[in-house]
């Protein structure tokens, strides 16, 4: 259900690293397929090491940054949007089919009393309005055990980065807010999107993010960093390693 | 289709006598340009006078291929000077695309650059409008300059691209 590290997102590598002083934190990445100059889906998979004293810390902010040339502002993905206010109070039926960008999972940390127990969550991700030539995202995490809640976290694609703003997500009374483990999220992927041929509305494809035509020297660099509630922060790099011959297009 | 030519010129000296000349020899070398004719015409009176050609163009373009956050498009561009062109779009997220567009006319061929602010980044068809600047020219529109208004539409669907272009050719 949840990638933590790289299981399932090859070819990547996964790189852990602190700094800022926040817990260790870990971030893989793929493109699937793998073929210069094609579409593609891109999958960002990010694991947080909670500190053993003190728990798992909520995050505020993830800006994920990846080559300035990668076509997701290209990707024909988002082409209407999704209220985020709706979103959150009517759940996936408020969203227009053409406004979808993507899905994930995640695992959350809720504070019950002395114990910890986690929280499987299902994300969605929307295009959101936009009022300052930006794409938006609007991204759903909708949980069901052993909490019922949705909650929206808001996202924006600037150039070479997508940063996602995390809101504070209540458990019980007095307790500390719950608290991001790790994220698996696709952009792109088995999207269904409508169309009008004359009368007819036509069921298609979204052609999907764009590869450049070439690869950089060392693979494609993204790198992530994680800013908590507390002030403290952790970064975490990987790279996508270049096609192999066989795998290039033609 | 749209269409219009405008054309003016002046020369050095100006002589109001001569003014009326001017305006007609620049219409008629801008009429030459556009039609590709009468080439020796055009660099005898290039020799003494220099020209603004008011330019309205529409291209019809589809995309070709893309490498990542550039599509490459091309097709027909319709109105004061016809040809053929081809586009790299490049928008990378920020809200301002840029674009190296290639004319080709009977005339000469024009290299041009330009910028544009997307408008409703999540709409199917957003619009882009921003200005246009030529950055060389060969044939007839050699040592051609110009600074012009240039919009469209991106048609996310298709990544198909309809360009307008106004402004004044300058020679």
């Amino acid at each position: 259900m949840v990638a933590t590290g790289s299981a399932g997102l090859l070819p990547t590598a996964a790189a852990a690293t602190g700094g800022g002083g926040g817990p260790s934190a870990t971030l893989s990445a793929a493109f699937h397929p793998l073929r210069l100059g094609a579409a593609t889906t891109v999958t960002f998979g990010v694991k947080i090491d909670p500190p053993r004293l003190t728990g798992p810390t909520p995050l505020n902010e993830i800006e994920v940054s990846y080559p300035n040339n990668l076509g997701l502002a290209t990707s024909g993905l988002g082409l209407e949007s999704c209220d985020p206010g709706a979103l959150e109070a009517i759940g996936r039926a408020a969203c227009p089919a053409d406004s979808k960008m993507g899905t994930g999972t995640a695992v959350v940390e809720v504070p019950f009393g002395p114990t910890i127990i986690s929280e499987q969550v299902q994300l969605d991700t929307y295009a959101a309005p936009s009022t300052d030539g930006y794409l938006h995202l609007a991204i759903l995490a909708h949980g069901q055990e052993p909490v019922l809640a949705s909650v929206i976290l808001t996202g924006i694609l600037l150039p070479g980065r997508l940063r996602i703003t995390v809101p504070p997500i209540a458990s019980l009374p007095g307790a500390p807010n719950i608290a991001l483990v790790s994220m698996r999220a696709t952009l792109g992927g088995a999207l269904t999107y409508y169309e009008r041929r004359g009368r007819r509305r036509v069921a298609y494809r979204p052609r999907g993010i764009g590869l450049p035509d070439r690869c950089p020297r060392g693979g494609w660099k993204v790198a992530a960093r994680f800013a908590f509630v507390d002030g403290l922060s952790s970064h975490a790099s990987t790279s996508i390693a270049c096609p192999t011959a066989h795998s290039k297009k033609h | 289709m749209r269409n219009s030519v405008t054309a003016s010129g002046s020369t050095a000296a100006s002589p109001t006598r001569v003014a009326i000349t001017t305006v007609a020899i620049g219409l008629i070398g801008a009429l030459l340009r556009a039609g590709s004719v009468g080439a020796q015409a055009v660099k005898e009176s290039r020799a003494h006078t220099s020209w603004t050609l008011g330019v309205k163009d529409e291209g019809k373009l589809a995309f070709v291929k893309s490498s990542g956050s550039t599509i490459i498009e091309e097709g027909p561009a319709h109105g004061t000077l016809p040809g053929t062109v081809k586009l790299h779009f490049v928008y990378n997220g920020n809200p301002t695309v840029t674009s190296q567009l290639a004319f080709h006319g009977r005339g000469g061929t024009i290299q041009a650059h330009a910028t544009g602010r997307l408008s409703s980044p999540t709409s199917a068809t957003p619009s882009f409008s921003g200005t246009l600047t030529i950055t060389s020219g060969t044939g007839h529109h050699h040592g051609a300059h110009a600074t012009g208004r240039r919009c469209g539409v991106f048609y996310r669907r298709t990544y198909a691209v309809i360009p307008q272009t106004e402004g004044s050719l300058s020679y």
